[in-house]
C-alpha cells in the first residue's frame, strides 16, 4: 500500500515537472518589439555613478543633456534648442526647448542646474574631473541656463554630451535602477542578468515616436548562443560582435553586416618609467618590430584600420594622417637599435586583460614578432581587477595591450598622456607636449587643429606606446531591421531602427 | 578469467592511446605547439598536420599531445593531493573511531554538499583564475570523497581478527596501519581514484571552458576546447580532436574503475 | 521529533560555518571592486572616497559582524555590480536554476529508471550491452560539448527549440537534456545493479516460486526494495546540480545562480558573491534533508537508526 503512494507521488511529480518543462509559452508580440544582445548588465543609471560603457549604451537612449552627438560625431541640440558663445569664449547661454521628463514634468532650467552642479561636485559625481573648467551654472529668465567657464575650454560642449552631463529631475530619487529622463524610450523593467525592458516615450520633445514599441536588450555573455540566437530570429541584433564570430555570420542571407570604425584606439603600452624603456631607442626599436598588417588580420580577422597615432580616423577632424612612415616597420633597423642602445637580449613581462580576447591575442602576436628582433617576452594574463591594480593604477608593469575607447574630443582622449595626469598609465613625460595640451584646451579652428597634429606626432616620435588599430565594429542584424546608425561614441541608437 | 578483465585492460587500451603521445610529447612534438603561422590556419587534417591546424595555424596533433601534459599532469596532481590528504584522514577516523570519527565525517558531510565547482569559483574569486587555481579546488573536492572510502575500509578491517592479533602482539597502530590495513584496502581506494581521475579530467574541462583554468598560450584540452567552439562550424576538427581526448582518458579510466571493482570482488 | 531538532542545529552550524568560510575567503583578497568600478576611464584619484563609499575602509571583522547581522535580519545587502538589493537578484535567478535541476533529474530518472529495469530483467541481451556502452559513453562526455552538439542539431538545424536565454519552459529542453544525459547513465547503472541485487534475493525468489505474475514481482517488490538506493543517488545529484549548473547555464545563456555567480565572482562584487554561495549552500542542505525524508518514507528500517 504505502510503495503504491509513493510511486503515485512520483509519477505526479514526473508528469507535473514534464508540464512546467512543455508548458509556459509567452507569445511576444513579435511586431513591435526588437531584441538587442548585449554581453553584461549596465552598472547603475544614475549619471553621476555609471562609468561602465555597457551603461552608457543603454542609456543613450534614455536620457539626454543640453547636447547630443550626432552618428557623424557633430554636435547638435537635444534639451537645448541653440545656443551661444560670447567672444571671450567663457560664457555659453543655453536656450532650452519645451521638453518632459518620463514621469510628465517638464524640463526646468533649474533641473539642468541641478544635473551640472551635481556632475561638477566631486562629492557625488565620479566624473567630476571632467568638468573642473566650469565656474558656475545658473538658470535665467526665459528658459535659459548659462555656464560660466573658469577659461576658456574647448571640449566643454563635447563633455556635455556624455552620460555624466544627463539632465533629469531635480527631485529625481533611486535613479540608479529607475531612471527618469526625456530620452525617446524609458526604462520599463531591469532584471539584473536577464533582460532591460524599454518603451516607447510618447511625449519625446522632438515629436516623433520610435518604430518599436519595446526594446529588450538581453544580457548574453557567451557570444556564441548569442550568435545562434540570431540565426534562429530570437535576437534581431548583436552591436559589436567579436571579430572571431565573424565568420558564422558572413554571407549568411537573413543577417546584414555593419563594419564601422569603433573609435578605440588599441595600443601596446609602454611603461616609460622601466629603466631600459626609458632609452627613446629602446622604444623606437619596439615600435619598429611591430608588424600591424600581420597583427589586424590574426587577432581581428582583417577587421580593424591601422593606427600610427593615439587618436583614431573616426574622428577625421582631429586624426593626424601624416604618421605612417615615422617609424615603419623595419626589424633590421629594430634589432640595429637595440644594439645601439646596448639592449641586444632584453627581457620583457607583457601584463594581458584576460577578459578581452583581441588583446590577448594581440599581445601574443607582438610576443611572437618581438622575439624575432632578440626582445624575450615573458607573457602574463591576469584577470581584470588585477590588470587595474597592477598596470593602471600602480603603473608596474613594462608592456601590455589595452583599448582606449573614443571620446569626441581630442582633449579628453590625449590628455592621459600629459606628464602630471594620473590616468597617464604609460608614464610619458614629455614637456612639449604637456605645453601643446595646455594650449590646445581655449585653441579653436584649424590653430586647435595644428596643435593637436603636433601632439600627436610626440606621442607617435617618442613612442608614449605604440598605437596598433582601430578595430572595426561588427554590428550584426537580422536584414529585415532597417535603420542602423553608427555612432564614434559607445552607443546603440534604438529610436532610429525600422522594419 | 580473460572474459573478466575485459574492462579492465579496455581502459587502460585507451587511456594508452592517448597517453603515450602525450608522453612523447615531453621530449618532442612534430611542430612547435605554441608558435603560430598565420598562413596555414584552419588547414583540415592532412599528411602533414593530421588533426588539421587552429584558429592560429598551430598544429593541432602537436597541441593535443602537448594539451594532454596539462590536463593529465592537473588531474593526476589533484587526485594525488585528495587522496593522500583525505586517505590519511579517512585512516585515522576509521582505525581510531569515536570522537576523531564524528568530527571528521561532519567535515566531510559538509564539504560534500558543497559542489565542486562552486568550490572553484570561491577559489577564483579569491586568487584569480589559473592552473594552480584550478589544481587546488579539484583537489578539495577529492579529499572528502577519499576520507569517506578509506574511513569505511578501515573500519570493516580494524574489527578483523588479523588486527587485533597484531594489537595484542604489540605492533605499534602505525605499522599496522601501513603494513596490515592499509594494503587490504588499497583496492578499493585504487577504485575510487580511477574513478577521481575521470572526473578530474571532465572538471579541468568545464573550469577551462568557463575561463577560470590554464590560461593561453599553454595548451589544455579544456582551453582548447574554449577556443575552438567559436570555429566549431568552419573548422570542425578544432572542435572534435580534443574532446575526443578527453573522453578516451575519461571512458578508460571509468572502465579501469569497473574493472578494479569486479576483481575485487 | 528528535531527529528534526538535531537536524535543524546541526544545519544552522554548518550555514555559520559556511558563512564565515566564505566571507573571510572573499574578503582577505589583494584587489578589491572600487578599483573594478572605476576601470581605465576612471580616476585613480578617486579610489579613496569610493572605497568609503562601498564600506570597503572599515576592518574586515566590522564588516563581517555588519554582514551577519544583516544576514540574520533577511537583510543581504547591496549588490555592487548591480547596485541593487541582493535578495530580489537571488529571487529572480533561484527558479531558473531550480527547475533546471529539477528537470534534469527527472529526466534522468525517466531514462535511466526504464533502461536499467530492461538490463536488469535482460541480463546478456543486446538493450544490455547497449545500454552499458552507451552509459560508459555517456559518462565520458563533458557536458558543454554535450550542450553544443545538442544547440547545433536542435537548434540550429532543426530550428525545433530555443538555442538559449530563458523566455519560455521550452528554453529548459536542451540545456536539461545536457545535463540529464552524464546522470541518467551513472543512474541506469545504479538502477540495473540494484535491480540485479534485489532479484537475486530470496523473497523475490519466494514470491516467483509462489507463482506471482512475474510483472507484479518485478514492479511491486524488486523495484520497490531498489527505490531507496536509486532516490539517494537521485538526491545527491540534485545537490551537485543545485550549484553545477553554472557551466550550462553559460552554455545556454541562462540567468540563474550560475551565471550570477560566475558574473559576481569576476567583477569581484563580494556582497552578491557571499550572498549566493550561502543560499546554494542552504539549498543544498535543505534538500539533503528533505532527501532524508523521502529516504525514511520509502525505508522504514532508517527510521529508528
Amino acid at each position: 500500500m504505502r510503495s503504491k503512494t509513493v510511486w503515485k507521488r512520483v509519477f505526479e511529480i514526473s508528469l507535473l515537472m514534464l508540464m512546467l518543462v512543455g508548458g509556459t509559452i509567452l507569445a511576444a508580440a513579435k511586431e513591435e518589439t526588437i531584441n538587442i544582445a548585449v554581453p553584461t548588465d549596465p552598472d547603475s543609471f544614475d549619471p553621476t555613478r555609471s562609468v561602465a560603457a555597457a551603461t552608457a549604451e543603454i542609456a543613450f537612449n534614455i536620457y539626454e543633456g543640453l547636447v547630443k552627438s550626432t552618428p557623424d560625431g557633430q554636435l547638435t541640440g537635444a534639451l537645448a534648442s541653440h545656443w551661444e558663445i560670447d567672444s571671450s569664449q567663457t560664457v555659453y547661454t543655453f536656450y532650452l526647448r519645451e521638453a518632459y521628463f518620463h514621469n510628465g514634468t517638464q524640463v526646468t532650467a533649474d533641473d539642468v542646474v541641478n544635473a551640472l552642479d551635481r556632475a561638477r561636485d566631486p562629492q557625488i559625481s565620479q566624473r567630476a574631473g571632467n568638468y573642473q573648467a566650469i565656474a558656475s551654472v545658473h538658470a535665467q529668465e526665459g528658459n535659459q541656463v548659462v555656464i560660466t567657464l573658469k577659461e576658456p575650454y574647448a571640449p566643454l560642449l563635447y563633455e556635455l554630451t556624455e552620460l555624466a552631463a544627463a539632465v533629469y529631475p531635480k527631485d529625481a530619487a533611486g535613479l540608479d535602477n529607475r531612471p527618469i529622463g526625456t530620452g525617446p524610450y524609458k526604462l520599463e523593467e531591469w532584471r539584473p542578468n536577464q533582460y532591460i525592458k524599454l518603451t516607447r516615450f510618447d511625449r519625446h520633445w522632438s515629436g516623433q515616436q520610435p518604430f518599436f514599441r519595446d526594446v529588450y536588450f538581453r544580457i548574453m555573455p557567451d557570444y556564441n548562443s548569442a550568435v545562434i540566437s540570431l540565426k534562429t530570429g530570437n535576437i534581431d541584433l548583436i552591436p559589436r560582435l567579436e571579430a572571431s564570430f565573424l565568420h558564422q555570420v558572413e554571407n549568411t542571407p537573413n543577417l546584414a553586416v555593419h563594419a564601422d570604425p569603433m573609435n578605440l584606439v588599441q595600443l601596446l603600452a609602454i611603461n616609460n618609467a622601466r629603466p631600459a624603456l626609458s632609452d627613446l631607442k629602446v622604444r623606437q626599436a619596439i615600435a619598429m618590430a611591430v608588424n600591424r598588417d600581420q597583427i589586424i588580420v590574426g587577432a581581428a580577422w582583417g577587421q580593424g584600420e591601422k593606427l600610427y597615432s593615439g587618436l583614431s580616423p573616426a574622428m577625421p577632424e582631429f586624426y593626424n594622417a601624416g604618421l605612417e612612415n615615422l617609424l615603419p616597420y623595419d626589424p633590421a633597423r629594430a634589432q640595429a637599435l637595440l644594439n645601439d642602445a646596448g639592449y641586444a637580449n632584453l627581457e620583457l613581462t607583457m601584463t594581458l586583460p584576460a577578459p578581452y580576447p583581441l588583446h590577448v591575442q594581440t599581445g601574443e602576436i607582438i610576443a611572437d614578432q618581438l622575439r624575432r628582433v632578440g626582445v624575450n617576452v615573458r607573457i602574463e594574463i591576469v584577470e581584470w581587477g588585477t590588470w587595474l591594480e597592477k598596470v593602471y593604477t600602480q603603473r608596474d608593469y613594462d608592456l601590455s595591450i589595452v583599448g582606449l575607447t573614443g571620446k569626441l574630443d581630442p582633449h579628453t582622449i590625449l590628455s592621459r598622456y600629459v606628464s602630471t595626469n594620473s590616468r597617464n598609465f604609460t608614464n610619458f613625460n614629455s614637456a612639449e607636449f604637456d605645453r601643446l595640451i595646455n594650449e590646445g584646451i581655449s585653441a579653436s579652428g584649424p590653430e586647435r587643429k595644428s596643435i593637436y597634429d603636433q601632439a600627436q606626432e610626440i606621442l607617435a616620435r617618442e613612442v608614449a606606446a605604440v598605437f596598433i588599430m582601430d578595430p572595426l565594429q561588427l554590428n550584426v542584424l537580422n536584414a529585415e531591421i532597417k535603420g542602423w546608425q553608427s555612432y564614434p561614441i559607445y552607443v546603440i541608437d534604438a529610436a532610429a531602427l525600422y522594419k | 578469467m580473460r572474459q573478466r578483465n575485459l574492462p579492465l585492460w579496455t581502459g587502460v587500451f585507451f587511456i594508452a592511446i592517448v597517453a603515450v603521445p602525450t608522453i612523447i610529447s615531453l621530449f618532442c612534438t612534430p611542430f612547435d605547439p605554441v608558435v603560430m603561422d598565420l598562413d596555414v590556419r584552419f588547414q583540415p587534417p592532412s599528411s602533414s598536420n593530421w588533426f588539421g591546424t587552429d584558429q592560429y595555424g598551430r598544429d593541432l596533433f602537436s597541441r593535443v599531445m602537448a594539451g594532454g601534459q596539462t590536463s593529465l599532469a592537473i588531474s593526476a596532481a589533484a587526485v594525488g593531493i585528495g587522496m593522500a590528504i583525505g586517505g590519511t584522514l579517512g585512516g585515522f577516523a576509521g582505525y581510531y573511531g569515536k570522537r576523531w570519527d564524528e568530527l571528521l565525517m561532519r567535515l566531510a558531510e559538509a564539504f560534500l554538499a558543497f559542489p565542486s565547482i562552486l568550490l572553484a569559483l570561491l577559489a577564483v574569486t579569491i586568487v584569480g583564475p589559473g592552473k594552480a587555481t584550478v589544481l587546488a579546488a579539484i583537489a578539495i573536492a577529492n579529499i572528502p570523497v577519499f576520507m569517506k572510502i578509506t574511513r569505511a575500509s578501515f573500519l570493516q578491517q580494524s574489527k578483523f581478527e588479523y588486527v587485533l592479533a597484531a594489537q595484542a602482539l604489540g605492533a605499534s597502530d602505525w605499522r599496522i596501519m601501513a603494513r596490515h590495513i592499509l594494503p587490504n584496502s588499497l583496492r578499493m581506494i585504487l577504485v575510487q581514484a580511477s574513478a577521481s581521475f575521470a572526473g578530474a579530467l571532465l572538471a579541468e574541462a568545464s573550469l577551462s571552458y568557463l575561463g577560470l583554468g590554464v590560461q593561453p598560450p599553454e595548451p589544455s584540452w579544456g582551453r582548447m576546447l574554449r577556443e575552438a567552439q567559436f570555429y566549431g562550424g568552419r573548422a570542425p576538427w578544432t572542435v572534435a580532436f580534443p574532446g575526443i581526448a578527453i573522453a578516451l582518458v575519461v571512458l578508460g579510466f571509468n572502465l579501469v574503475a569497473d574493472g578494479l571493482r569486479i576483481k575485487g570482488k | 521529533m528528535r531527529y528534526v531538532t538535531e537536524k535543524i542545529v546541526s544545519f544552522a552550524i554548518t550555514l555559520l560555518l559556511v558563512s564565515t568560510v566564505t566571507f573571510f575567503g572573499v574578503n582577505v583578497l589583494p584587489s578589491d571592486p572600487a578599483m573594478l568600478i572605476l576601470g581605465t576611464e576612471g580616476d585613480p584619484e578617486r579610489l579613496e572616497s569610493l572605497r568609503q563609499e562601498l564600506g570597503l575602509d572599515r576592518h574586515v571583522l566590522a564588516r563581517f559582524v555588519r554582514w551577519l547581522r544583516g544576514m540574520l535580519s533577511g537583510d543581504m545587502g547591496r549588490s555592487i555590480r548591480y547596485s541593487v538589493e541582493i535578495a530580489p537578484l537571488i529571487r529572480n535567478a533561484l527558479p531558473v536554476t531550480l527547475l533546471l535541476a529539477v528537470s534534469a533529474v527527472g529526466l534522468a530518472l525517466l531514462i535511466s529508471i526504464p533502461l536499467g529495469i530492461g538490463c536488469a530483467v535482460r541480463q546478456g541481451s543486446f538493450l544490455e550491452t547497449a545500454s552499458l556502452l552507451l552509459s560508459q559513453l555517456g559518462m565520458a562526455l563533458p557536458s558543454f560539448w554535450l550542450g553544443l552538439l545538442l544547440i547545433n542539431l536542435f537548434a540550429l538545424r532543426l530550428g525545433w527549440l530555443p538555442p538559449a536565454g530563458f523566455t519560455s519552459g521550452y528554453s529548459l529542453i536542451l540545456p536539461a537534456l545536457a545535463l540529464a544525459v552524464p546522470r541518467a547513465a551513472v543512474l541506469t547503472r545504479i538502477v540495473r545493479g540494484s535491480m540485479l541485487d534485489a532479484l537475486s534475493q530470496d523473497y523475490i525468489r519466494t514470491a516467483r516460486s509462489k507463482g506471482l505474475p512475474r510483472q507484479m514481482v518485478l514492479y511491486k517488490h524488486a523495484l520497490k526494495n531498489a527505490a531507496v538506493s536509486i532516490a539517494s543517488v537521485a538526491g545527491v545529484h540534485l545537490t551537485q546540480l543545485l550549484g553545477g549548473t553554472i557551466v550550462i547555464e553559460q552554455v545556454f545563456s541562462l540567468p540563474g545562480l550560475g551565471q550570477l555567480l560566475l558574473a559576481a565572482a569576476l567583477q569581484r562584487d563580494l556582497p552578491l558573491v557571499q550572498g549566493l554561495v550561502v543560499t546554494s549552500a542552504a539549498l543544498i542542505l535543505l534538500v539533503n534533508f528533505g532527501i532524508d525524508l523521502v529516504l525514511m518514507g520509502l525505508d522504514p528500517r532508517l527510521r529508528y537508526e
